[in-house]
């Protein structure tokens, strides 16, 4: 096994530098410009413009512009002035030395902007998954085993609806409903916006106050989703011979239920939970911009216009190496729960 | 070995989450405490940045030597009086050029404390005019700013490198005095950064912020809000308000939200169509201020392009404006109350009994008539000589201005004006350059809406906008003259308004100008930019804050000191 989990991890090694290779090349053929919104300020002097681009070596051709996102730029001496002559080395070290470059926009470290982002997007997005594969299971195994009953007609009927509908209206509507209607309503009611009241201390009791909505509209939808992937695979399961076979040899229902189909029944939901986990780290873009969470999707948008070059490729580095992790964690995982897994 | 006690902890944590949410609803607000929702997270602190929600910041925090207030008249807080020929601070040195004197006012301190003084304005100088020192936008000043002498510890002189009328510089050009960075801070975090400013936490988080506002930064929480505290050394006005935030909320359905739950208490610089909803919240009052921005109808009067013919006739593009009920249209689609501008440049600039067309159909009527563009075929359309009076009408995909388009082609549907309506992207298609085959420099529209906005502070021109030389061509194929307006008569005025310092002559050349551009009738207002404001009325007392408000680009909150809670 850990033969096989080295293999693995040096074989995403080539992997990810076609990833960020691929990515970097569309970054700049899209022909988007850092700086492109500063053209028409009349605040900001051609001279001012040249300037900073030339520090963030926008100025040198784009090969050359892989290379210094790899390398550094410490070796490269540039023309700052726009007088053809070169003036200063740059500062940065490049990716394969642990530095990803400074934000064009924020001018900070692209690692501080995303240390400071991400442990709130795991909080939301840990916590929504939790709260998603806790009830999901419960639902799904409801459902499951009573199948065509009313109950399971009525949770096949929401899921569908719930799983329907677009994210930004979930989040737009429990809004209305648990905020402005019911603060109108004189009932007490959720915060719309950020992970504490700026008012206030920093609290836990503040936090869970301002996740609930957040955590609700993101559940929402993947819980839809996930108790009928449970609930399918349950049934396929609990139809079984061993199953009916561990039901003969007088096995309590409770037992064969959570004890044999529901592990058995794990396998392709832990594939499904491993494809999905890694966008965790990428935050949920609408919902995070909707409820104001400071948070890696918050990040990704306000990069891309003006695009931000540098700080997106690291957001793609990172998810692009989730999903590499993950796969082989996954793996780990599919030998625990079904011993006749073996790799080599 | 916890089963038999799980139902026990469950409730407990459903308790705990009930008690937390109703303990956080009835949090006593007892701190004199104001929070702004802030649409757009400031990228930098300081010079660094040309967005408007960091520029904005300045006035809480870094007040610059000299601003412009509602009225668009000049103060400063920070200089002792305001340099005029009239007071002998404003001169012309040997070699013609203009020379500047400074005061600062006695007694200035920065947030911690340390005294203002000229130093810190010539180390604003040598930022302002050694680029090795970093990445910051220093616009107009090292181009025109030959040097800055400090006479005493109060008093600096700045020379000019030509006659510079606009000596204070305006709302887009930098040329004033850069006292507002403060020497004892940054010299010695320079030093130890390799002379430059660039990367300095000072700037990126606000790490040891000191400056000279109402305010002084307490926090910047990256990606939620900043917060600033009253400076204790600032010496004039004391703010009311002990703690401001600055919350940011980048989706304006939730800015909105947020204010109707009391989680922020001002809203600003939302959209018109919002309006009504803003309306709805209750104990909220709502206004807007100016600004020099507004969208306007422009002509194509292109002597020999692709236009129609028609707008070549300076009566035809007068019947358009005369036909077109622009006061109601505009109090429809962006809201009770919005000003239409009546002329391009500010009112300032205006001479006495400049003409303003209004809406006027009868005479729209007769004009057409006069010209020669009648219904000779009872279609509904005017013709001439065979070709249809049917313009193409462009505009951006932006929802009001294809409101505006629909009204306006409605209104000159009633005197006979057929219109193609488009609907393209703004900066890659409609305003692209010629080489880029954009629809107006390539001159292959009759009318488009879009905003282009003068400096109502600086009677200056800008000639790549308004000049013979500005039209588009191969030779020039960036420029922004896309009326194709040209007048060398009023070539003439550009050049020599950017260089008579004396006011009176100056005021009287842009008058000849305004004139000018006005009788050519290539521009008709629609609507002004506004600012609408929505400030919780339990929370701040809103009879101080309306006529504090500034109205250029970035200058909005230039009295916040003067901000008062309720009650």
């Amino acid at each position: 096994m850990g033969k096989y989990v080295l293999r693995r991890i040096l074989s995403a090694i080539p992997l990810l530098f076609i990833i960020c290779l691929i990515v970097f090349l569309c970054l700049k053929l899209s022909g988007a410009d850092p700086l492109g919104h500063l053209a028409n300020d009349p605040r900001v002097s051609e001279a001012d413009r040249f300037m900073l681009a030339a520090r963030f070596g926008l100025n040198d051709p784009i090969p050359l512009q892989f290379v210094t996102w790899l390398f550094g730029d410490d070796w490269l001496k540039r023309d700052i002035t726009g007088d053809g002559e070169p003036d200063e080395f740059g500062k940065q070290l490049g990716v394969l030395r642990g530095d990803f470059g400074d934000s064009i926009r924020t001018r900070t470290p692209v690692a501080q902007v995303i240390s400071t982002a991400l442990p709130n997007t795991l909080l939301l997005g840990l916590t929504s998954y939790v709260v998603t594969v806790i009830i999901s299971m419960a639902i799904g195994i409801f459902a499951a085993l009573r199948q065509y009953s009313v109950w399971d007609n009525l949770i096949t009927g929401v899921s569908f609806v719930t799983f329907s509908m677009p994210i930004f209206f979930i989040a737009l509507l429990s809004v209305q409903i648990f905020a402005v209607e019911a603060k109108k309503a004189g009932l007490p009611y959720l915060p719309v916006q950020g992970m504490y009241d700026v008012r206030g201390d920093r609290s836990l009791d503040e936090l869970i106050r301002h996740m609930i909505l957040p955590v609700f509209c993101l559940s929402a939808i993947s819980i839809a989703g996930y108790s009928r992937y449970i609930r399918a695979t349950m049934l396929e399961v609990i139809s079984s011979d061993y199953i009916r076979t561990a039901r003969a040899k007088g096995l309590g229902n409770r037992r064969v239920t959570y004890l044999h189909a529901l592990k058995n029944a794990s396998l392709p939901i832990v594939t499904l939970i491993g494809l999905d986990l890694p966008f965790v780290l990428a935050g949920a873009v609408v919902t995070e911009r909707i409820f104001s969470w400071p948070g890696m999707g918050s990040v990704f948008i306000q990069s891309l216009e003006p695009i931000d070059p540098p700080v997106v490729m690291v957001f793609i580095l990172i998810i692009a190496a989730a999903v590499v992790v993950t796969q082989i964690f996954i793996d780990v995982i599919y030998a625990w729960l079904d011993p006749r897994i073996r790799y080599s | 070995m916890f089963g038999k006690y799980r139902r026990m902890i469950g409730l407990v944590l459903v308790l705990t989450t009930v008690l937390g949410l109703l303990v956080g609803v009835a949090r006593a607000q007892d701190e004199a405490v104001l929070v702004i929702g802030w649409e757009q997270e400031p990228d930098v602190l300081g010079d660094g940045s040309s967005s408007t929600f960091s520029q904005l910041l300045g006035d809480f925090y870094s007040r610059k030597a000299y601003g412009w207030n509602g009225a668009y008249q000049v103060y400063s807080d920070m200089m002792a009086e305001i340099p005029s020929i009239e007071n002998g601070m404003v001169t012309t040195n040997e070699a013609g050029n203009t020379v500047v004197t400074h005061k600062l006012k006695e007694g200035l301190l920065w947030s911690d404390g340390e005294a203002v003084t000229a130093d810190d304005c010539l180390f604003g100088h040598k930022l302002f005019s050694d680029t090795s020192t970093g990445s910051i936008f220093r616009s107009d000043y090292p181009s025109v700013v030959e040097s800055l002498e400090k006479v005493d510890d109060l008093t600096i002189v700045q020379t000019f490198n030509t006659v510079y009328p606009d000596f204070l510089g305006s709302d887009n050009i930098t040329v004033m005095p850069q006292c507002r960075y403060p020497e004892h801070v940054l010299q010695p975090l320079m030093d130890a950064n390799g002379g430059t400013i660039d990367g300095l936490s000072f700037f990126t988080t606000g790490e040891g912020w000191v400056g000279f506002g109402p305010y002084t930064l307490e926090s910047w929480t990256k990606g939620d809000n900043i917060t600033m505290v009253a400076n204790p050394n600032w010496t004039g006005q004391q703010p009311a308000f002990g703690r401001v935030i600055l919350k940011f909320i980048l989706e304006s359905a939730q800015m909105q939200n947020a204010l109707d739950t009391g989680e922020i208490d001002v809203a600003f610089n939302w959209q018109n169509d919002m309006l009504e909803g803003y309306q709805a919240i209750e104990g909220v009052e709502i206004w807007n201020t100016g600004s020099p921005y507004a969208d306007a109808l422009w002509f194509n009067i292109d002597e020999d392009g692709n236009n129609h013919p028609a707008l070549r006739d300076v009566n035809v593009r007068k019947a358009i404006i005369h036909a077109i009920d622009r006061a109601n249209i505009t109090t429809a689609i962006a809201g009770e109350g919005v000003p239409v501008p009546g002329a391009f440049d500010s009112s300032v600039w205006w001479p006495e009994g400049l003409e303003i067309l209004g809406y006027d159909v009868a005479l729209a009527n007769q004009l057409l008539d006069e010209a020669g563009w009648v219904d000779s075929n009872g279609d509904g359309l005017r013709d001439k000589d065979g070709l249809n009076l049917i313009l193409k009408f462009f505009t951006t995909p932006r929802q009001s201005r294809i409101d505006y388009q629909l009204a306006i082609q409605a209104n000159l549907q009633e005197v006979g004006i057929g219109t193609q309506l488009f609907q393209v992207p703004g900066p890659a298609v409609l305003f692209a350059s010629l080489t880029n085959l954009g629809i107006m420099a390539s001159s292959d529209y009759d009318l488009a809406i879009y905003a282009s906005s003068n400096d109502p502070v600086s009677p200056n021109v800008d000639p790549s906008s308004f000049s013979c030389a500005g039209i588009p061509s191969p030779e020039n194929p960036a420029s922004g003259n896309f009326s194709h307006y040209c007048d060398p008569a009023f070539d003439e005025l550009i050049p020599q308004i950017a260089s008579t310092l004396d006011p009176a002559a100056r005021l009287a050349l842009k008058h000849q100008s305004v004139e000018l551009m006005n009788s050519a009738n290539f521009w008709a207002g629609l609507y002004v930019r506004v600012t609408w404001y929505a400030v919780r009325t339990d929370r701040v007392n809103t009879e101080g804050v309306k006529d504090g408000l500034g109205t250029l680009a970035s200058n909005w909150f230039q009295q916040i000191e003067y901000w008062q809670p309720a009650g």
